[in-house]
């Protein structure tokens, strides 16, 4: 969720600059602290360790200046033969006074001689004769040649001071004595206590055990800094060095380590001291080669109040300058604020109506020209919402036209609405319509004794009828939607081993209706063939698309049966017919050829006249045989490669005598032509009805042309005669079977009729067409066209 | 001269067999004229005739069947069979080529002076 602060722009501004304000200021002040803080306490950390080194480097001069003043006293005249003398008197009268001439100019507490067993023979402090200080280290230094330098508290006078020792050597370099000058302390502690390092913190004057022998703090003194060398301790408190007192030990382990160890540069370090619960510095210095050292000890705690002081004085002052600076900040915006105000009360005016005022803000800067702009912007707002008024009612009477114009198609919609709805009406209507004739047709097809089946585009059954069903031994649901040929198994009866070809890819295919040849059979499941006739048909959709085949075949073996005993019957009547006319035949011709004798002309013409009635009766009886084959589509044709105007010739030649008889006149025109392959027989047929006709129904003198030619794709051939013509009434009949026309049977008593019947069989079984134009009393003139594309490829 | 060849004529029918034995004694073949086919088979392997003319139905054995025995033996199945019948049907035809005749004339259909000169083209 987002916060949303209400509150003026004024306020917002301020406490945005407020807090910007506040953010950096407390980082500084963080960052400032932190910095002071580090730098303030190196300065401190420098200024004790310049303060610390200063004091030792006084310490020493004053140390040395006492050391160089010992190293003298050997020197002193007197002194070595005084030594020397075994018997030397104690407290030597001019040796002491030579020793405090010596000492008085240089502020010693005393000075004295010492034999080799540490006895003391002179002194100038009186108090120490008689006694041996063989036990000071000092001493034992200084008798083996080495200067050397202690503080001791001095076990007579009980108070502190530094003793410088020097071996006193005789000529020879023999050590025959110690001299000892013994200073007061007080001007090193008073330099110690007179300096900074008073101020800063506690100071400490050690010695090389590690015990403190000067301090500005008492209860120091004379402990050691840290726990110190058992061995040294027990020495120290055997010999009472310090009046006997035992040397209890401070927490500075560390400094106390680092002398014990011969401590030579400053050495410093922080530790927190849990007694005071305050963090500490430390730093030790030796005083030159003095075993004697300076430590000084500063609370660090102290810096960093220094510096937490100074930083809440900084945060303080920010805040201080902050409240100013806001107020400042408040006074300033208000007055830069108050054109917004105005130009927002000018807004509510406008938006309340009033228009027609101005803003007056005159600051000369970005927002007197805003108060302008917007002025001007409110005068072309308000000229747009006038336009906008004028447009808003045009659009409206659009709206309203365009509402108008809606309704009145609402009104069409409705009315079409209505028609769709009768439309519909009538389709369910249609639809039962269709299924009474869907059932009516399955009852037709169930009822029918034919075997119908429908296939689809593929060949694949669709429907098919009990009776197919039966014919072929399977049932509808093992049928349906396979190939046809998977179930019907038809089969040529002269070949049962072949396969029929695929007649329904072939109306498919051609959209062409097809009739199985004659004497198909189909092989029923169980194996028996039935001899079948059918046929099969393409079926169209609306558009002309053949979307499948109808196939209706029939069973006709019983026909086939009746056929054959015709045909039989045919046979042996056909026999017994032309043996009696055969054998009458050759023996008439045997009479007329004279092998029986000539005969008398009466005889021969008798004989003739027998002849040619016998020729007759034979081409009855040939005739009808020829037309009961062709009616069962049996004409076996033999083609052979045919010279057909050799046929023509031989044709019109025997029928010379014929022509002769009426005086009439043949006339053979004969081009050459592509050779074909034809039945010669037949064709010999063909030539000689049309011939013999066109001599037979021909007038004396008249005369027959026969002519033969190529004509593109067929041979023409036209017989045409001079005769009696056919009477218009009759010429569409003249193929029919059996028919003869009225002029005809009047010329030509004899005749059966057949002639170009038989002729129209042949010649369409070649693919070729025959067609009669005829004037009664001018002529008759045939036309035969083969084809001869067809005709070549048998 | 030639040695004159022999013709065996098988015709049951005396009016045809008379006109064969007249015609084609006149011609100067020697002539054998037998009414049945067995006899035909017999007198075939026989005389080793020049050519055989032979009606198909006959008494006894028909044409087909001699014209298939002789056709079959090996002594006589060189000798050249035209079949002369009445029975003119197309499968009468082709049954008779198919069985190894030279030719087919349906008697009625044809002239004798024909015939003879057919004949004649079939002995040379």
């Amino acid at each position: 969720m987002r916060l949303k602060i209400r509150m003026p722009l004024l306020w917002k501004i301020t406490l945005s600059i407020f807090l910007t304000v506040f953010i950096l200021g407390s980082m500084t002040v963080f960052y400032v602290g932190n910095r002071v803080n580090t730098s303030l306490f190196e300065s401190k950390k420098e200024t004790l360790n310049l303060v610390s080194v200063e004091q030792s480097r006084e310490i020493n001069q004053i140390m040395s200046f006492a050391r160089q003043a010992a190293d003298a006293v050997p020197s002193i005249p007197g002194v070595v033969e005084y030594m020397e003398d075994s018997d030397k008197k104690l407290q030597d009268d001019a040796i002491l006074n030579s020793l405090i001439s010596f000492g008085s100019g240089r502020k010693f507490l005393t000075v004295f001689l010492m034999d080799i067993e540490g006895n003391t023979w002179v002194s100038v402090d009186p108090t120490l004769l008689n006694n041996n200080f063989s036990f000071r280290k000092y001493f034992q230094k200084a008798v083996i040649g080495e200067p050397a330098s202690e503080m001791v508290i001095g076990s007579v006078t009980n108070e502190p001071g530094f003793f410088f020792s020097s071996p006193i050597k005789n000529a020879d370099g023999e050590i025959v004595g110690v001299s000892v000058v013994k200073m007061d302390p007080k001007p090193i502690y008073e330099t110690l206590t007179d300096s900074y390092i008073n101020k800063i913190g506690k100071f400490m004057l050690v010695n090389d055990d590690g015990v403190i022998i000067f301090a500005n703090k008492d209860n120091s003194l004379y402990k050691s800094l840290g726990t110190m060398n058992e061995d040294i301790k027990a020495q120290i408190e055997t010999e009472r060095r310090y009046l006997g007192r035992s040397i209890s030990a401070l927490d500075y382990d560390e400094a106390q380590d680092k002398i014990e160890n011969g401590l030579t540069e400053t050495f410093s370090y922080e530790f927190f001291d849990e007694d005071d619960n305050e963090s500490e510095l430390i730093e030790v210095n030796r005083v030159g080669n003095f075993p004697l050292f300076v430590v000084t000890e500063v609370s660090s705690s102290a810096v960093r109040n220094v510096v937490a002081s100074l930083v809440s004085k900084v945060i303080i002052f920010i805040v201080l300058v902050l409240i100013l600076g806001l107020i400042v900040q408040v006074i300033i915006l208000r007055r830069m604020l108050k054109p917004i105000s105005k130009l927002d009360e000018y807004a509510k005016g406008v938006t309340n109506g009033n228009v027609s005022e101005s803003i007056k803000i005159e600051t000369g800067d970005e927002m007197q020209s805003l108060a302008l702009s917007i002025e001007e912007m409110v005068v072309s707002l308000r000229n747009f919402s006038l336009g906008l008024e004028e447009k808003i009612r045009e659009k409206t009477k659009e709206l309203e036209d365009t509402l108008k114009s809606i309704e009145g198609k609402n009104t069409d919609l409705e009315n079409t609405k209505k028609a769709v709805l009768n439309v519909m009406e009538d389709l369910s209507e249609e639809k039962d319509l269709m299924a009474n004739e869907k059932s009516r047709l399955e009852t037709i097809l169930a009822s029918i004794g034919d075997g119908v089946f429908v296939t689809d585009k593929e060949g694949k059954v669709t429907l098919i009828n009990k009776t197919a069903q039966e014919m072929i031994g399977y049932t509808s649901s093992e049928v349906l939607g396979k190939k046809y040929r998977e179930s019907f198994n038809f089969r040529k009866e002269a070949d049962i081993e072949l396969e029929y070809p695929d007649f329904v890819k072939k109306v498919l295919d051609s959209g062409i209706a097809q009739s199985l040849e004659n004497h198909t059979v189909i092989v029923r499941r169980d194996g028996v063939v039935i001899s079948v006739l059918d046929s099969a048909a393409p079926i169209r959709d609306r558009a002309g698309e053949v979307y499948g085949c109808v196939v209706v075949f029939r069973d006709n073996t019983h026909e086939r049966e009746l056929e054959k005993d015709k045909d039989d019957f045919l046979s042996v009547t056909s026999h017994q017919l032309r043996t009696p006319l055969g054998s009458m035949r050759w023996n008439l011709e045997m009479l007329l050829g004279g092998d029986a004798g000539k005969l008398s002309v009466e005889a021969e013409t008798i004989a003739k006249e027998v002849h040619k009635g016998n020729l007759r009766m034979i081409d009855l009886v040939n005739d009808l045989l020829n037309v009961n084959r062709i009616d069962q589509g049996r004409v076996m044709d033999e083609p052979a490669k045919t010279d057909l105007k050799k046929v023509v010739i031989d044709a019109a030649s025997e029928l010379k005598f014929n022509a002769e008889a009426k005086k009439v006149k043949i006339n053979l025109k004969l081009l050459k032509t592509p050779e074909i392959t034809i039945d010669p027989k037949r064709f010999r047929e063909v030539i000689m009805n049309l011939v013999s006709n066109a001599v037979k129904y021909n007038r004396l003198n008249g005369t027959v042309d026969i002519t033969m030619k190529a004509e593109k794709e067929w041979i023409k051939i036209m017989v045409e005669d001079t005769g009696i013509g056919v009477p218009k009434d009759d010429q569409h009949r003249v193929f029919n079977k059996f028919f003869r026309a009225k002029n005809a049977v009047v010329s030509e008593t004899e005749g059966s009729g057949l002639g170009l019947y038989v002729v129209q069989k042949f010649v369409e079984g070649w693919g070729g067409k025959i067609s009669i134009e005829s004037k009664e009393g001018k002529g008759t003139k045939v036309t035969l066209l083969l084809p001869i594309g067809k005709l070549k490829q048998k | 001269m030639d040695k004159q060849k022999t013709v065996l004529v098988a015709e049951d029918d005396l009016l045809y067999a008379s006109v064969y034995q007249n015609k084609l004694t006149k011609e100067g073949y020697n002539v054998v004229v037998v009414a049945n086919g067995m006899e035909a088979v017999k007198k075939a392997a026989e005389l080793k005739p020049d050519l055989i003319l032979m009606d198909l139905i006959m008494p006894e054995m028909d044409g087909f069947t001699a014209l298939e025995k002789i056709k079959s033996n090996p002594m006589t199945k060189k000798l050249k069979v035209v079949v002369t019948s009445n029975l003119g049907q197309d499968s009468d035809i082709k049954r008779a080529k198919d069985l190894g005749a030279e030719e087919y004339f349906v008697k009625a259909n044809i002239s004798i002076q024909e015939l003879i000169e057919k004949i004649k083209t079939h002995i040379r």
